[in-house]
């Protein structure tokens, strides 16, 4: 097994790497606007379009589309807050490391807001009928 | 870049003040109206926006003397509808945003160590465009010709068949010049937060009031955007007869709707978070200690700020949208709850956690909880969509917002003027009359909305300037009428403290609230220039941690401690890290956005009265006005006297780089533009959609490939464009004017291609909105490759005089933006214009 060396760190920014960037506190909650408007105007056009039947009620392939595209955004948010929760870590405890430290974690809470906010926002679609 | 020396030589501060207040001190007179600087800016902001306030204020009482008794004959519908819409429209658009706006330009540069604002032009334009909208949208009131269709504007109440006059004109055109005041602010604003800081200030060292004004400016220049391209549309439709919101010819008053509130919902937050950014302040200078939860507090900022975007529809859950898509924004309504709550335990458990002193200030912060938790939970009530069908267009609804405005606005507001009062005018205020005036307006607004709420559940509707004795509304109206007068002797009061202050209060110390922020180091009243040097900021309790920084600041003991250069400068930093890149030059007083403000004010005079000639000379010469004020920028020598050989050692000033605050400015004024194309592009795909019978047809009228050419045309410029960028930062300016021109040539060659794409396309605007969104479509691309290309020549005459140069070579990658976007909304124009119908259109 080779012995850990104690050479110095990477700076606080290349600790956080691409995850500590400041864009990340508004990616998250820019793409949940965006899945957000896909879902309310996707909604909208296939009603428009292909309306399930109403006697199928809340169990039909629109609602079922609805909750899949929404539980595969609510993991890339959860794995995005995971990651930037890491890179948090990874950034020294020091004065340095302050700035990035406080964009991982804001970043890390952000996105966990954008996974939140989708699951709860599609939570209807498990139990009403789209196009009425 | 190497960060300017930390100490400089010891300096006498009254020589310092001196050689300061020749470069940055207000010229007398006349010539105040061409002052620039931050502080009187601001000054003007605040102060007119507390002449609205009172208009907009007494027209409030207008309406509950109206509505005191049943069957009251004071005022008729006619006048009773105008008073009301001007009242909520003038609130809204003329105090609540602007004020706000006004406190964040006079504090900001304070503290966050600044001398001045990034754009002190453009503030001083701003409120220009301000005031002189505001005056001709309140003459209306004066000429009897106020608009009458409710703050909201709802076609097809405001189209001309139900809105003949000129009300609904002067609420389109006058609230678009206003909201250009409004959009320039938050421009500045956001540029100024994020580039013009203290050395080493961090993002997450900045004071919470920063965040809150970057994150409400941030929503401005995204959410006003819809409310311009409707109000643009809604006035086309009414002056020139397009089609957009009439179901006859193929629109949908529903678009309105969603363009209305798309800006509607965000602007409630527009006005909460600067207001939360006041309390965030407060709390902890009271309690005396940091604020519990900072990275909370910012998160949940900025989650408000994300989640208030998906809300809009819950103003429009009676107009017959489908139950799942109603319960989307039911749950989104209840989620933005969750942030707010967040920021509100935040406060609690700092005043829980620290020794909390009593003060006129707390007193205002403390009646905001009350007040504002109270509107939150009826805002929570609405969000369920079967007691919002229940409650929908009563009383209820306005207490609600009036419990949310008032107590999450007016109260943190007049909170924040309590305790930066001492800061502004140097005086401390009268203690009993502030809080005579607290308890009147406390009561008074509760007695007023408290019982509103009831009398909205009892069934009483909004916007009925009378109703019949015996319903169950007598006594509740009553009730409400005679506390509104309570809460306006409070308001009162208010104001006879601010006048006598002045006067006869004791003069304040110079941080009379042992407050923790750089704002306290600026004086009492405060400096011109803010500080004589720049100190280094790497805490967020600058004057906690360091008390005698004003005096060392004064004594010049910081970066740029001189002014004899005769340059305006403040430090431009990293906008993440605040480590310093460069010196901002910036320029000093002048007239030329008074004259702009003026013109533009004209213009609005001329497409109001109809005079669409005059109108259109008008705006040439606005046009040129505005060229001729960007003449004096960058590296021309009115914009930045000397070289800058005077400076720090590695810094430059800013138009000698590639990335000043103008790239900024410009990069966000397209962000701005993009919001607004966004949402033409959702009006057209949503009267495609669900319009009966409106389906686009397979042949595009705009034929396959005309926008294709125009969009290769665009896409050379920009690519010529960058190619000169590029050999600039290579180190070479040869060829650079002939590029600028071949991009001019490419632009104007693209403006042709649209122009003939408008003679051969036989659009019908008037006949159908699909044709009507066409036109406007193609109008708009006209109108910014027009932009585009003249912006390249001047770069290239610019080149000709020196004025842009490879020492200089900061401005063509400005202009490239705009480019970019010419480019890419051609290409989207293409794509969903002409390409889409012919997959998803109808067959001929």
């Amino acid at each position: 097994m080779t012995p850990r060396t104690h050479a110095p760190g990477p700076g606080p920014e290349r600790a956080a790497g691409l995850a500590g960037h400041a864009w990340h506190l508004a990616l998250g909650l820019t793409l949940w606007f965006v899945w957000f408007c896909a879902t309310y105007g996707g909604v909208a056009v296939a009603c428009a379009v292909a309306p399930p039947s109403p006697a199928l009620g809340p169990v039909n392939w629109l609602n079922a589309t609805v909750l899949l595209l929404a539980a595969t955004c609510t993991s890339a948010f959860g794995c995005a807050a995971w990651v930037s929760l890491r890179a948090a870590r990874r950034v020294p405890a020091d004065a340095a490391g302050a700035g990035p430290r406080f964009i991982a974690r804001s970043a890390s809470a952000l996105y966990a807001t954008a996974a939140l906010s989708t699951a709860l926002v599609a939570l209807p679609a498990m139990l009403l009928t789209p196009c009425t | 870049m190497t960060e300017p020396a930390a100490t400089a030589p010891l300096r006498d501060p009254a020589e310092l003040h001196a050689e300061f207040e020749a470069v940055w001190g207000n010229p007398k007179g006349w010539r105040a109206l061409s002052v620039v600087n931050h502080t009187s800016v601001a000054k003007r902001f605040m102060a007119t926006g507390v002449v609205f306030f009172l208009i907009a204020g007494l027209l409030g009482m207008l309406l509950r003397a109206q509505l005191a008794q049943p069957g009251q004959g004071f005022m008729g519908a006619a006048a009773y509808n105008q008073v009301f819409t001007m009242h909520g429209t003038m609130m809204m658009f003329l105090f609540a945003v602007p004020i706000q706006q006004g406190l964040a330009a006079y504090l900001l540069p304070k503290m966050l160590g600044a001398r001045d604002l990034a754009f002190p032009r453009l503030g001083a334009f701003s409120y220009w465009c301000y005031l002189f909208g505001g005056i001709i949208f309140t003459s209306s009131l004066l000429l009897g010709l106020a608009p009458d269709a409710g703050w909201f504007m709802y076609t097809p109440l405001s189209s001309n068949t139900y809105s003949p006059g000129m009300g609904a004109d002067f609420w389109l055109l006058g609230i678009t010049f206003i909201e250009i005041s409004t959009m320039a602010a938050a421009i500045d604003i956001v540029v100024s937060i994020l580039r013009a800081r203290a050395a080493g200030m961090g993002l997450h060292q900045m004071p919470i009031f920063a965040w809150s004004m970057l994150i409400t400016s941030l929503m401005v220049i995204v959410g006003f955007p819809p409310l311009i391209l409707g109000s643009i549309l809604l006035e086309l439709e009414r002056a020139a007869g397009w089609a957009f919101f009439d179901p006859t010819r193929g629109g949908d008053p529903l678009l309105w709707q969603h363009l209305f509130w798309l800006f509607a919902h965000p602007e409630v937050y527009i006005i909460f978070l600067p207001a939360a950014g006041v309390v965030s302040m407060l709390v902890p200078v009271f309690a005396r200690r940091p604020l519990v939860g900072y990275r909370w507090v910012v998160v949940s900022m900025i989650g408000t700020g994300f989640i208030s975007f998906g809300l809009w529809v819950h103003h429009m859950f009676a107009v017959g949208i489908p139950a799942l898509s109603q319960a989307f924004f039911a749950m989104a309504s209840m989620l933005v709850a969750i942030p707010t709550g967040i920021q509100l335990f935040a406060w609690i458990a700092t005043l829980w956690a620290g020794r909390p002193v009593w003060s006129v200030p707390m007193l205002w912060v403390c009646g905001f909880l009350v007040i504002f938790v109270a509107g939150g939970l009826t805002g929570v009530m609405l969000a369920f969509v079967p007691f919002n069908w229940q409650v929908h267009d009563t009383h209820f609804v306005v207490a609600h917002f009036h419990y949310v405005l008032i107590g999450g606005m007016l109260f943190p507001l007049i909170g924040g003027i309590y305790y930066w009062l001492p800061h502004i005018s140097g005086r401390m205020p009268s203690e009993r009359l502030a809080k005579t005036g607290f308890w009147l307006t406390f009561i008074g607004f509760n007695g007023t909305f408290l019982i509103m709420h009831w009398t909205g559940l009892l069934g009483m509707p909004r916007r009925v300037y009378t109703y019949d004795a015996g319903l169950g509304w007598d006594l509740p109206n009553l009730v409400s009428s005679v506390f509104s007068f309570v809460m306006a002797f409070g308001i009162a009061t208010l104001l006879l403290d601010l006048a006598l202050h002045w006067r006869y209060g004791r003069k304040a110390p110079l941080n009379p609230w042992h407050a923790d922020t750089l704002e306290w180091a600026s004086g009492t009243p405060p400096l011109s220039y803010n500080f004589a040097s720049l100190p280094r900021i790497a805490t967020r309790h600058p004057l906690w941690d360091a008390p005698d920084l004003p005096q060392t600041i004064a004594a010049g003991q910081h970066a740029l401690p001189q002014a004899a250069h005769g340059r305006r400068e403040t430090l431009g930093v990293d906008a993440v890290s605040g480590r310093v890149r460069e010196v901002i030059h910036l320029p000093g007083n002048s007239w030329w956005p008074l004259v702009a403000g003026a013109t533009l004010a004209l213009l609005c005079l001329a497409l109001l009265l109809k005079m669409y000639l005059p109108a259109v000379a008008v705006a040439l010469a606005a046009v040129a006005v505005l060229l001729r004020w960007s003449w004096e920028n960058g590296a021309h020598p009115s914009a930045a006297a000397g070289e800058g050989h005077d400076l720090p050692q590695g810094l430059k000033l800013h138009s000698r780089t590639f990335d000043g605050p103008g790239l900024w400015g410009m990069g966000l004024t397209m962000l701005a533009d993009a919001a607004l194309y966004a949402s033409l592009l959702f009006g057209w795909l949503y009267l495609w959609t669900v319009v009966p019978g409106g389906q686009v047809p397979a042949e595009s009228p705009l034929g396959t490939w005309a926008l294709a050419a125009v969009t290769a045309l665009f896409g050379a410029g920009l690519w010529t464009l960058r190619r000169a960028v590029r050999r600039l930062r290579a180190g070479s300016d040869a060829g650079l004017q002939t590029h600028l021109w071949w991009a001019t040539g490419l632009g104007v060659a693209g403006c042709g291609g649209l122009l003939w794409v408008l003679a051969h396309a036989a659009l019908q605007p008037t006949l159908r909105a699909h044709d009507a969104v066409l036109n406007f479509t193609l109008l708009f691309l006209l109108l910014h490759g027009a932009l585009a290309s003249v912006l390249a020549a001047l770069q290239a005459l610019r080149v000709h005089r020196g004025h842009v140069r490879l020492s200089a070579p900061y401005e063509p990658g400005v202009v490239a933006l705009l480019w970019q976007f010419c480019t890419v909304a051609s290409a989207l124009a293409w794509a969903l214009m002409a390409l889409l119908p012919m997959a998803f259109g109808a067959p001929p």
